[in-house]
């Protein structure tokens, strides 16, 4: 068994820009969302966070013949990941690096594309380089490829969680010495067929979501893309390098129910802080769905074990709910581990959870973090990460 | 850590439903493969699949999409086989579910996409329900009322195997006592028009390690495995099957549609997991392999056995049951586990049905139409190579069977 999991390159690209610090200044404005697509007909429209453009860094990682042949969600993980592998010092990782990715939907663009392409030139004629790309592990297969890591590879998808239960497979493979580098990466996109999608089925909030209004009853989307290059004290030892935070502990519980929504929140929130040991921690950073019941359930129940005073910060509420793409949590968590003082304009507080309710938050020289994400299908995971002392 | 032992399991595929029924469809080398007769096949030129007959499918929850449904059916045979949840000896958060799916509930998503301009709104969401790969665990966890850990796995053919795999890391970090490990497929267009494109139809046979192979069939299907922590599993009585000893998995980072030639990757999972089982080579005696039936997959597949097995290599029983079930992409690790599991308690290796004139290339023992008996072997293996280059390992041992 390894001793310990080390976080040492983190990359975050979102609809905040393209960095951890255009996520933090973004948190000291209001929020905004970019994109606006039409749904239902055409008769709605819904605003989401939609990611800002990527294309400088991504032709730094990816060369433009091989661009043409991945998907947008492929793209998306290589930039990530090669911005991290830079962000920890690394022009190439180890040879047995592995790659785990956390998505909820996968690349439902490709899909799209494909099965539609299908219908409009026949069945049997189909393309066969848009193919290979809706596999939901297309995006950590190009990320092998791309970086040569041929260590262990996997895709979880379990919603709003997918980010953090790949954190815990990639802790458990480097405790188990399986790995001494894992690359974590969370990414979510959103598609015109995803977004119809999640509104008929009733997910999705109408265009005009301003901060003046309160919490709804729906969400607010976004898509982003977190990578985390995590290591062991060993690797990092061999290379000489400091890490940027530890990670101390991962934990879920499950429970569900179907159709998929948000239920027995109290129940598995409770599990997981007290298998967490989250008494006492310095900050908190939680999902936040935008629906005004869940969320203020979710930080009701962690207030059973946290004092009111506890600094907490949503960046959720500034991106959009992005599901597979919650690692944003513990970027976030890993830049304030490594600030002396932070300002932040916190949307909504412990007491009164409302969207409207702005408020200052101030963090100075944080030891830890934790991170509590909730999903609908039910369940919850946590995350401790520590400060390098 | 715990010893982690299999305690139950399920299956439906296109040769029935119930191990007591698939079992001896296998070993006599049944194929039940025809035209697939679900709506929207018939524009394909080469159809013929694995079709699970409706018949057993009469009584599934029709809320539930395809793949759920046969999964549904193979995980109520394991729960039941186990006697997982009699006498409340666990609480539902001792129990996890670890799912592994292919195109999930896509077969449904195609109807809603296609009519999605024409009816907007007003189509009916429930179709969508099952469309995220998560769906199936989140509604197996709501039938059975569980709350441990609850993840779901989709990397496409290694999905449910590499779900076995963290099920049971699960339950040596003692995160859960028990995991109901479970992979379900249903044919979709998209998956059948994806194989089309590539050229991987099989037009005929599915044919592995045949000289004249031609490619896969698709299959679907369910399979179900309960694992417990042995100490539990003794406390309460369990009929136990065999220990799950070690599993590796790797990445090929060659390519994201072929595997590479020498089946590097392939070793390496290999290695792994007969490292983590504290086994040598010479301790494996059957292999149920990937064997899709695709001109490159069973070469590599081959090269990698004979890479990490050296001379034993032409020792060791192997064969792929794909050549029976067609392949059922997420769910064919937790099928082709099944088979292993149950080869291993009955020993007895099912055959490779279809395999008449061995490719001079492949030249180990694929039990070539003739399942075989195998008494005295103690440790097997389940193998499976995947798209976007992923590769999973599996050992199974019979209790007390390290190097006995």
């Amino acid at each position: 068994m390894a001793d310990s999991v080390y976080i040492s390159g983190v990359s975050c690209l979102s609809s905040c820009g393209l960095t951890t610090v255009d996520l933090l200044n973004a948190m000291q404005g209001l929020p905004q969302w970019p994109g606006t697509i039409q749904v239902g007909r055409g008769k709605h429209d819904v605003s989401y966070g939609a990611l800002c453009d990527f294309s400088k860094p991504l032709a730094r990682f990816v060369k433009p013949l091989k661009r043409r042949k991945l998907s947008r969600l492929s793209r998306l993980a290589v930039t990530a990941a090669g911005l991290a592998l830079e962000d920890a010092g690394l022009a190439k990782p180890d040879p047995d690096c592995g790659v785990v990715l956390g998505t909820a939907f996968g690349s439902t663009s490709q899909s799209e594309l494909f099965y539609l392409d299908m219908l409009k030139v026949g069945a049997v004629k189909g393309n066969p380089g848009l193919f290979p790309e809706t596999v939901p592990n297309s995006p950590a297969g190009q990320v092998s490829l791309a970086f040569g890591m041929r260590g262990p590879s996997t895709t979880i998808c379990q919603q709003s969680l997918s980010s953090e239960l790949g954190l815990m497979t990639a802790f458990d493979l480097i405790a188990d010495g399986k790995a001494q580098q894992v690359m974590v990466i969370g990414v979510e996109e959103m598609s015109g067929g995803l977004l119809s999608g999640l509104w008929s089925c009733g997910g999705l909030q109408d265009a005009g979501c301003g901060v003046s209004r309160p919490l709804r009853k729906r969400m607010v989307v976004g898509e982003a893309v977190v990578a985390m290059l995590l290591e062991s004290s060993a690797a990092l030892a061999r290379r000489k390098k400091a890490a940027l935070a530890k990670l101390i502990s991962v934990h879920a519980a499950g429970s569900a129910r179907w159709p998929a929504a948000y239920t027995d929140i109290a129940r598995s929130v409770q599990r997981v802080a007290t298998l967490t040991k989250v008494n006492g921690v310095d900050c908190v950073i939680p999902s936040g769905s935008f629906i005004q019941d869940v969320d203020q359930q979710h930080l009701n129940t962690l207030l059973q074990f946290l004092a009111k005073e506890t600094p907490m910060l949503v960046p959720e509420y500034h991106t959009g709910a992005l599901f597979g793409a919650g690692l944003i949590k513990q970027a976030l968590g890993v830049a304030l581990l490594n600030l002396d003082n932070f300002m932040a304009r916190g949307v909504g507080s412990w007491v009164d959870m409302h969207y409207d309710s702005l408020y200052q938050e101030r963090f100075s020289k944080i030891s830890n973090v934790y991170t509590s994400a909730i999903t609908a299908g039910g369940g919850c995971a946590g995350t401790v990460l520590q400060r390098i002392s | 850590m715990s010893k982690v032992v299999v305690t139950g399991l399920g299956i439906i595929c296109c040769l029935g439903k119930n191990v007591h029924n698939v079992w001896p469809r296998l070993l006599t080398g049944e194929t039940r493969f025809q035209p697939i007769s679900l709506p929207g096949f018939d524009t394909f030129v080469n159809r013929i699949g694995g079709e699970v007959d409706s018949a057993d499918l009469a009584d599934a929850n029709p809320a539930l999409s395809r793949h759920a449904q046969l999964a549904h059916i193979a995980a109520a045979e394991a729960v039941s086989d186990s006697g997982l949840l009699a006498d409340n000896y666990y609480t539902p958060d001792d129990i996890g579910v670890f799912a592994g799916v292919g195109a999930a509930g896509m077969l449904e998503a195609e109807d809603w996409l296609a009519n999605r301009d024409g009816t907007g709104r007003h189509f009916p969401s429930v179709r969508l329900h099952g469309y995220p790969a998560s769906s199936l665990a989140d509604s197996l966890c709501a039938e059975y009322g569980l709350a441990g850990s609850k993840l779901s796995v989709a990397t496409a053919c290694s999905s449910s195997l590499t779900a076995l795999g963290l099920g049971f890391d699960h339950i040596r970090h003692g995160r859960v006592k028990a995991a109901v490990v479970l992979g379900g497929e249903g044919l979709s267009r998209l998956t059948y028009g994806g194989f089309h494109a590539l050229r991987s139809i099989a037009p005929q046979k599915c044919q592995p390690f045949d000289q004249n192979r031609l490619g896969i069939f698709l299959g679907e299907g369910g399979g179900c495995l309960i694992l417990e922590e042995y100490d539990a599993a003794v406390a309460r009585g369990a009929k136990i099957y065999c220990e799950v000893s070690g599993w590796g998995l790797s990445s090929d980072g060659y390519h994201m549609t072929a595997p590479e030639p020498d089946g590097k990757g392939a070793v390496q999972a290999m290695e792994i997991a007969l490292h983590q089982s504290g086994l040598i080579p010479a301790d494996i005696g059957y292999i149920n392999l990937h064997g899709t039936g695709t001109i490159h997959n069973d070469l590599a597949e081959t090269n990698g056995v004979k890479a990490v097995f050296k001379e034993h290599a032409r020792k060791i029983l192997l064969s792929s049951t794909k050549a029976m079930t067609g392949h059922c992409l997420g769910a064919a690790g937790a099928i082709e586990s099944v088979f292993t599991v149950l080869a291993l308690h009955h020993e007895y290796c099912p055959q490779t049905a279809s395999l008449y004139t061995p490719d001079p290339a492949c030249d180990l023992n694929y039990l070539p139409r003739a399942s075989q008996p195998c008494q005295g072997v103690r440790h097997m293996m389940n193998n499976v190579l995947a798209f976007g280059g992923n590769n999973v390992a599996v050992v199974f041992s019979r209790m007390g069977g390290l190097h006995g």
